[in-house]
C-alpha cells in the first residue's frame, strides 16, 4: 500500500482537496508536481488524521434475533415471571456474583450484562423497558425491517432512519459519515445518502492481499476516475482516493486501545473496535452501525450460562470496552441497542423462549439520565400481558430513537426521521 | 435489407402530471434510414451498445457475430429467446435445486428452526431421547440430532439452495446465448422484488424466479404480475398470506354455506376461525410498486388510502398452500414424515402464530363447495375472503367475486395509463438513461397500452427510438455490481468452475444477490451505485479477477490475442495494453483511456516493477491457465506450434505484466459504464 511514513521533503504541502476538507489545517502532504500522485503521498500519523473533524456519533448496535429483555433485565420480585419460567427463572440473591444483580429500581441484570454494571452506577446507562414496535408481527424479518426503517407495518419505505438522520445533520457528505462495520449494509442505512459497508478495515485499501500490486496501479486508477467524463465517477473517485488517505495511517499501525479496554475477539468486539479507531481516526463518523446475532433463544437459552448468558456476555463485554475505549471522547459518543422484539413470558418446551413483543434497550451517554429504567414494566399476570402471554409495548421505539437523534444528534425534524409518527420523544437526557 | 422510416401517428396520453392531456408522436417503423445509421456511432460502437444494453457486455467474438447478422436481426433473435444454449445447460447441469417442485423443495430444504423442532420430537418419539434428557442438550448434542435427523429424512441445508440461486444467476448470465431474457430476468425479479433475508419465503425464492418471472419476460405483463400475485413467496414476503377478511364482513364461504341452504355450522372445523383483519402491505406495494407507481397515488385516475384498503380487501383469503396441506388435500405426493402433519404456520418458519392460520381439516370436495381453489403453492382461502362489495378505483366490484375479484383488480391496474406509463419509464431508465424523455416514454406507454403489456412490443419501441442510439445514451449508465462482474467474466472469457468467489465480489460492491430487503427492489440509478467504497471494491475486483485470485474462476489473457491458434504477440507493454484495452473494451473510444495509461507502462522499469510487487504467493497462476507453463510456450499444446515465433523472454509474455494492465482496465471508469 501506500507509503504512509513521514517523507521530509513533501511534509506540509497540502492537496488542494485535503486543504478544502480539513479547513486550512495541515494534514496531507503532496507527492511532486501538484498532480495526483498515489505514490506520493503521506500521511502524518493515526492520531494526527482528521481531515473531516470533530464529530457526534452515534453507535448502533442491533441485536438480531429478538433478545429477551425479560432475562436480561427481570423485573424482580415479580410472582408472576418465576411460575411461568420455572427452568428460566434466576433467583437475585443479591450479591452473590452468579448470579442476578439488583439494579436497585425494583429490576435485576442478568451476570453476563455486569460488565455494564459500572456505567449504570455511574449514571451513564440506562434502561428502556416494555420497548418495541406498535406493529405487532412477531416475524424477525418484518419487525427488524420496521424498525430499521422506523415506519412500522409500511413495507415499501425505501430509506432507513438511520440514513434519514444522516441527511438531516445538514453536513457536508463524507465517506466515513455513516459507516456499517462488520456486515453488508443494513436496513437502516438504506437510502439517498452514501453510507460504506466495511467488513474489516484491514481490508479498505487498494490491492490488499496483491503485495505491492495496489500501490503500483494506484496512480493510474487515480488519474482515470480524476479525468473521466463521467462525473460522479470522477467526484467519487475523488473521495474514495481521500478515504484510503485517511484511512492509510489507520490501517496499517497496529491498533491499541485504550488500556482496560479489553474487546473480545467476537464479531461485535471487533466491529465496535474498528469503530473506536475510526472516530479516533477523526475520519468524520457520525452514525456506526454494528450488528450482534443469535438471540433467537427457542432452545436451550439456558440461565446463568448458556446461549443467552453468552451473547449477553459478548454484548456487554464489548459495549464495555468500547466505552472504556472512548475515555476523553465520551461526550461525543452515544451507544444505543435495539432488538426487534421481545420474547415470550412463558418459557417454551425446549428450555427457550418463543417470539414476543416488548424488550428492553440499553443507552449508554454522558448525558444520558442513567442509572434508571425508563418505562413502563407491568407486574406479569397474564391479564397485563400482550396477547395473555407477552410483555406489553409501553413505549414506541421511536420515543427513544428520536430523543437519541434530537438530544445527541440534534436532529429536530422527527417527521422527517419517522414519517407518520406523532409521538413524543422519551425524556431520556438529564435535565 | 428492408428500407425503414418512421411514421408519425399520434396518441394522447396522460402526462406525468396526470391532471392534462398531452399530445405526443409515436414512430413506427416504415423506411430508412435505421436509427443507428444517424446516431454518429460507428459500427463498432453500435454493436457495442447493443451487448452493453440487451446483454452483460461482449464476450469475444461477439461483436463480430453483430455486425454480421446486423442489429436488427440480433435484437429479433433476442427478443425471440429461443437460440440454442447448450453451453449453458451444461454449466446449469450440476445444480439439484432448479427442477425441484415446490413440495420437494419445503421437503428437503425447510427453514433451520423448523428442522431443530422436528429433529428434537422425532428423537423423543424414536427413543433417542427423553423429555427429561433433551432439557439437559448441549447444543454440540443438539446439532447432532438434527444431524442425524436430516440424513434420515434427506433434509439438506438451506444454504444449498440459496448457493444454487445465487449460482445459477451469475452462470446464466454469463454463458447464456440468450442474454436478453437474462437482462431482464435481472430487471422483472428486481421490479417484483423478493428476498432470501424473509425466512418463510426463502425456500421459495428460487421456485419464484423459475415459475413467476422468467416465463413471462419476454411476455405478457399481465401474466407475470399474475404469477408473482399468486406465489407463495410473495404471498409470503408481502404478508398478504396473513391478510383475513375484517370483523363484520361475509366470507366467500359464510355466502356459499346461506346459497346452497346450509347453516353455519356446517363450516367444516378450523375455517372461519382465522384472528379477522386486513394487511395492505401486498394492496399497497401491487399499486405503489407494481403497476401504478407512486406518482399515482392521489391522482386523477390514480389511487387512494381508501383504494388501497379496498384491493386489500379483493385480495383476502389469497394465501399460499403449504405443501402439507396440498398433500393432505390430496393434491401432493403425501410425506412419510408424520411430523410435517403438524400446523399450518410451521413451515413459515414457525414464526406465523396459529391464529394467523388456522389448520384446515376439510377434504377437497368440502373446501371446493364452499369456494376454496387450491392451485400450486396457492389457495384461495374462501373463510378468508370478504365477499362484500368494494369501490376500487370507481370501479364498482360486486358481492360475490370470489377469487376472480382479484384477477379483475389486477385487470384494472393493468390497463391504467399510470401503469403503462411507470412501467415503460423503469424499462427506459434500465436500457436507455438515467434520465429518458418523455417522449420516449409515452411512446413505450402508449404500446404498452394498445398491446395489454405485451413486453416485447414495449421493448420494440425502445429499441427502434433516436434516443436509444443517441450519442448521449450511449455509456450513460453505471453497471450495477452484477454486471461489473458478469461482464468481466464474459470479456475474459472464462471457464468458471465455482461461481461463489464471483459472487461474494458482487456483495461487497454492494449488491447482495436476493438479499435486498425492501420490496423497491435495488434503485437503478448511477448514485446508488457509486460511493468510495463500491468504487474501491471495484478496482479491486479487476485486479484480483486480472491476477487469478478469484477461485472457481479459470482464463487464457494469452488466449484473448490467440487467433487460428497462433498468440499474436504485443511487441512492446505500450502495444500490448493498446491490444488489450482493445479486447476488454472492444467497440469504445479508448483515446483517452490509453492516453492516460501510455505513460505508466512506457516506463522502462515497468515490468520489473510489476514482477517485484507481485510475489508468487499473490499470484495464483495454478487457478488461471495463463500461468507459468504457459510463459515457457508448455501449458497448452495446441499453441505449441507457436512457440518458436514467440519471445517468451520479453517483458511483455511476463503474465503478471499483461495481468496489472488488465487490472487496471477492468477497474477502470471506462469498464464501469454500459
Amino acid at each position: 500500500m501506500t507509503n504512509h511514513r513521514m517523507d521530509d521533503n513533501q511534509e506540509g504541502r497540502l492537496t488542494r482537496r485535503a486543504f478544502v476538507k480539513a479547513g486550512g489545517i495541515a494534514l496531507f502532504s503532496l507527492g511532486v508536481g501538484g498532480s495526483p500522485l498515489f505514490l506520493g503521498r503521506t500521511a502524518l500519523g493515526a492520531a494526527e488524521v482528521a481531515p473531516f473533524g470533530k464529530k457526534k456519533t452515534l453507535v448502533t448496535i442491533f441485536q438480531r434475533g429478538a433478545m429477551d429483555g425479560l432475562m436480561a433485565v427481570p423485573p424482580l420480585d415479580d410472582p408472576y415471571l418465576s411460575k411461568l419460567r420455572p427452568r428460566l427463572g434466576m433467583s437475585a440473591s443479591r450479591g452473590a456474583e452468579s448470579q442476578v444483580g439488583d439494579l436497585g429500581v425494583g429490576f435485576g441484570l442478568h451476570p453476563s450484562f455486569a460488565p455494564l454494571r459500572e456505567s449504570w452506577d455511574e449514571g451513564r446507562l440506562a434502561i428502556v423497558h416494555g420497548v418495541g414496535s406498535p406493529d405487532t408481527t412477531r416475524s424477525h424479518f418484518d419487525a427488524q425491517d420496521y424498525m430499521e426503517t422506523g415506519t412500522p407495518g409500511v413495507k415499501g419505505t425505501p430509506d432507513g432512519w438511520l440514513n434519514r438522520a444522516v441527511g438531516l445533520l445538514g453536513h457536508e457528505a463524507t465517506p466515513f459519515q455513516a459507516v456499517s462495520m462488520g456486515g453488508g449494509l443494513p436496513r437502516s442505512l438504506y437510502g439517498e445518502r452514501s453510507a460504506l459497508a466495511i467488513n474489516n478495515l484491514a481490508d479498505f485499501g487498494l490491492g490488499v492481499g496483491l503485495g505491492n500490486l495496489g500501490a503500483m496501479s494506484g496512480s493510474s486508477f487515480e488519474s482515470l476516475y480524476a479525468e473521466t467524463s463521467q462525473d460522479l465517477m470522477r467526484e467519487t473517485g475523488e473521495s474514495t482516493f481521500e478515504a484510503l488517505e485517511a484511512l492509510d495511517a489507520l490501517r496499517h499501525e497496529p491498533y491499541q486501545p485504550v488500556e482496560g479496554a479489553d474487546y473480545p475477539n467476537s464479531p461485535l468486539g471487533n466491529a465496535l473496535k474498528q469503530i473506536a479507531q475510526l472516530i479516533k481516526g477523526g475520519v468524520g463518523l457520525e452514525v456506526a452501525v454494528a450488528e450482534t446475532g443469535g438471540w433467537d433463544t427457542h432452545v436451550q437459552q439456558g440461565t446463568t450460562n448458556g446461549t443467552f448468558a453468552q451473547r449477553g456476555g459478548d454484548l456487554a463485554q464489548s459495549i464495555a470496552a468500547f466505552w472504556a475505549d472512548m475515555a476523553g471522547r465520551r461526550d461525543e459518543v452515544v451507544v444505543l441497542t435495539m432488538t426487534e422484539f421481545g420474547r415470550t413470558v412463558a418459557e417454551n418446551g425446549t428450555g427457550g423462549t418463543d417470539h414476543g413483543r416488548g424488550s428492553c434497550l440499553f443507552l449508554l451517554g454522558n448525558g444520558v439520565d442513567g442509572g434508571q429504567v425508563h418505562g413502563t414494566v407491568p407486574t406479569l399476570h397474564k391479564d397485563n400481558l400482550e396477547d395473555g402471554r407477552d410483555l406489553p409495548v409501553t413505549t414506541d421505539f421511536r420515543e427513544v430513537f428520536s430523543e437519541v437523534a434530537n438530544r445527541h444528534l440534534g436532529i429536530e425534524d422527527s417527521q422527517t426521521l419517522f414519517p407518520e409518527w406523532r409521538g413524543d420523544p422519551l425524556r431520556l437526557w438529564r435535565a | 435489407m428492408k428500407k425503414i422510416f418512421w411514421m408519425a401517428t399520434v396518441a394522447t396520453l396522460l402526462a406525468a402530471g396526470g391532471s392534462r392531456g398531452v399530445s405526443i408522436q409515436v414512430q413506427t417503423p416504415e423506411t430508412s434510414p435505421y436509427p443507428w445509421e444517424t446516431s454518429g456511432l460507428t459500427e463498432e460502437e453500435t454493436a457495442r451498445h447493443l451487448l452493453d444494453r440487451f446483454a452483460f457486455g461482449p464476450r469475444p467474438g461477439d461483436i463480430a457475430t453483430v455486425l454480421a447478422m446486423g442489429p436488427e436481426a440480433w435484437f429479433e433473435a433476442q427478443l425471440g429467446g429461443e437460440i440454442p444454449d447448450g453451453e449453458l445447460e451444461d454449466a446449469l447441469e450440476p445444480f439439484r435445486t432448479l427442477d425441484l417442485s415446490i413440495v420437494e423443495i419445503t421437503r428437503t430444504y425447510p427453514n433451520p428452526g423448523v428442522v431443530t423442532n422436528r429433529a428434537l420430537a422425532w428423537a423423543r418419539q424414536n427413543g433417542i431421547i427423553t423429555q427429561a434428557e433433551q432439557d439437559d442438550l448441549t447444543n454440540q448434542e443438539i446439532n447432532q440430532i438434527r444431524a442425524e435427523y436430516m440424513e434420515t429424512y434427506g433434509i439438506r441445508s438451506q444454504n444449498e439452495l440459496t448457493g444454487e440461486l445465487m449460482a445459477h444467476k451469475l452462470v446464466r448470465a454469463v454463458y447464456s446465448e440468450n442474454q436478453l431474457e437474462e437482462v431482464l430476468a435481472d430487471f422483472w425479479f428486481n421490479h417484483f422484488n423478493i428476498t432470501v433475508s424473509k425466512n418463510q419465503a426463502r425456500p421459495y425464492v428460487v421456485n419464484y424466479e423459475l415459475e413467476a418471472i422468467r416465463p413471462y419476460v419476454l411476455g405478457n405483463f399481465r401474466e407475470m404480475l399474475g404469477a408473482t400475485a399468486k406465489h407463495p413467496a410473495m404471498l409470503l414476503y408481502l404478508d398478504n398470506a396473513m391478510s383475513n377478511a375484517e370483523q363484520g364482513a361475509h366470507t366467500t364461504a359464510q355466502m356459499a354455506l346461506a346459497e346452497s341452504g346450509r347453516s353455519q355450522r356446517d363450516m367444516p372445523r378450523g375455517m372461519g376461525r382465522g384472528r379477522r383483519g386486513l394487511n395492505e402491505n401486498y394492496a399497497r406495494e401491487i399499486m405503489e410498486l407494481h403497476t401504478l407507481g407512486v406518482e399515482a397515488f392521489n391522482q386523477p385516475l390514480g389511487y387512494s388510502q381508501g383504494d388501497v384498503e379496498e384491493v386489500a380487501r379483493a385480495f383476502t383469503g389469497w394465501t399460499f398452500l403449504p405443501p402439507e396441506v396440498a398433500s393432505r388435500l390430496g393434491m401432493g405426493e403425501m410425506n412419510d414424515d408424520r411430523q410435517m402433519g403438524g400446523m399450518m404456520g410451521e413451515d413459515m418458519g414457525g414464526m406465523m402464530e396459529r391464529d394467523d392460520h388456522p389448520e384446515l381439516s376439510a377434504t377437497l370436495e368440502q373446501a371446493e363447495s364452499l369456494g376454496f381453489v387450491a392451485q400450486e403453492g396457492f389457495l384461495f382461502r374462501a373463510d378468508m375472503h370478504d365477499a362484500d362489495g368494494k369501490l376500487i378505483m370507481g370501479n364498482t366490484f360486486p358481492a360475490g367475486g370470489g377469487v376472480e375479484e382479484g384477477e379483475r383488480v389486477m385487470d384494472l391496474l393493468v390497463s391504467s395509463p399510470w401503469t403503462a406509463r411507470f412501467i415503460s419509464k423503469k424499462l427506459a431508465i434500465r436500457f436507455v438513461s438515467d434520465t429518458p424523455s418523455d417522449r420516449l416514454v409515452d411512446a413505450m406507454a402508449t404500446r404498452f397500452s394498445e398491446t395489454g403489456g405485451d413486453l416485447r412490443e414495449v421493448m420494440k419501441v425502445l429499441f427502434w427510438s433516436d434516443e436509444f442510439w443517441s450519442v448521449s445514451s450511449v455509456r450513460s449508465k453505471i453497471k450495477s455490481p452484477f454486471e461489473v462482474v458478469a461482464s468481466a467474466l464474459r470479456a475474459l472469457d472464462v471457464q468458471m468452475t465455482l461461481p461463489r468467489a464471483s459472487l461474494q465480489w458482487v456483495e461487497r460492491m454492494g449488491q447482495p444477490l436476493y438479499r435486498y430487503e425492501a420490496p423497491t427492489g435495488y434503485p437503478d440509478r448511477a448514485d446508488a451505485w457509486v460511493n468510495a467504497g463500491s468504487l474501491l471494491s471495484r478496482m479491486n475486483f479487476g485486479l484480483n479477477l486480472a491476477m487469478g485470485r478469484i477461485r472457481g474462476v479459470r482464463f487464457d489473457l494469452r488466449g484473448l490475442n490467440t487467433f487460428g491458434g497462433v498468440f499474436h504477440e504485443p511487441e512492446s507493454i505500450e502495444h500490448a495494453l493498446e491490444v488489450y484495452a482493445g479486447h476488454i473494451l472492444d467497440g469504445r473510444d479508448l483515446t483517452d483511456t490509453l492516453a492516460l495509461l501510455a505513460p505508466v507502462v512506457a516506463d522502462p522499469d515497468f515490468a520489473q516493477k510489476v514482477e517485484s510487487a507481485t510475489p508468487d504467493s499473490t499470484y495464483a497462476s495454478g487457478t488461471s491457465s495463463m500461468g507459468g507453463g504457459m510463459s515457457r510456450g508448455g501449458g497448452m499444446s495446441e499453441r505449441r506450434e507457436n512457440e518458436q515465433t514467440v519471445d517468451w523472454d520479453h517483458p511483455v509474455n511476463n503474465p503478471k505484466v499483461l495481468a496489472q494492465v488488465v487490472g487496471v482496465l477492468l477497474g477502470s471508469p471506462e469498464f464501469q459504464r454500459r
